[in-house]
């Protein structure tokens, strides 16, 4: 059986470096603010399905790429 | 008008409408007095807030307004407004403890909880804001 699920992890950061990306700049491509990206970077913040689609598409990736489910044990 | 300005615009405005509200509620409560200061004050603040945010929303257009309203915003709003709930609920018993000891009479409870109410879920804001959450 799996562990219990600790949280949302996310390559989100490592991710738009690689593409030269701003916050602020994926931001503008993704429609929200550069706050939102800031929040879910630093895992404050669990985006919406929609969001997470958006950002994989914007990063030319899947979103299994960015999110994975944190286990614990 | 981008986002940011539009941001700036609605965060302001929703903490000064709080921060008013605010020292209307604690007037009453530290005057004794239901009218602290003229009740055309608060009202014209929310109507004020109203025009502003929706005006700067309208010359920003609906894609800043989108970004500056976007699913954080609207989360961490949807907190507000359940933070103004409970209090709205507990300033009752409150209340109820304060007019039971004649701390306050009917008219100030009602001025009081009123404006109170109306600025817990602003105050949230403002705090939320501060903290980098707007």
């Amino acid at each position: 059986m799996g562990g219990q699920v600790a949280g949302l992890a996310n390559r989100l950061r490592e991710l738009r470096a690689r593409h030269g990306l701003t916050q602020a700049q994926l931001a503008e491509q993704v429609g929200v603010s550069r706050k939102t990206i800031n929040t879910i970077e630093n895992r404050v913040f669990v985006p919406s399905t929609l969001l997470a689609l958006k950002l994989a598409r914007a990063l030319d990736v899947s979103v299994h790429d960015i999110f994975a489910l944190e286990e614990d044990g | 008008m981008n986002s940011r300005t539009l941001t700036l615009i609605r965060n302001t405005s929703f903490s000064l409408l709080g921060l008013i509200l605010l020292a209307y509620g604690l007037g009453v409560l530290v005057t004794g007095r239901p009218d602290p200061f003229p009740w055309w004050v608060t009202a014209g603040a929310g109507i004020a807030t109203a025009l502003a945010v929706s005006v700067a929303s309208g010359l920003a257009g609906r894609r800043a307004a989108a970004i500056a309203w976007d699913e954080l915003a609207r989360e961490e709003w949807k907190t507000c407004l359940a933070f103004g709930y409970w209090v709205a609920v507990w300033l009752y018993p409150l209340f109820a403890v304060l007019m039971a000891f004649s701390m306050v009479d009917q008219v100030q409870a009602f001025a009081a909880m009123g404006t109170l109410t109306a600025a817990s879920p602003f105050l949230l804001f403002l705090s939320k804001w501060l903290r980098g959450r707007f």
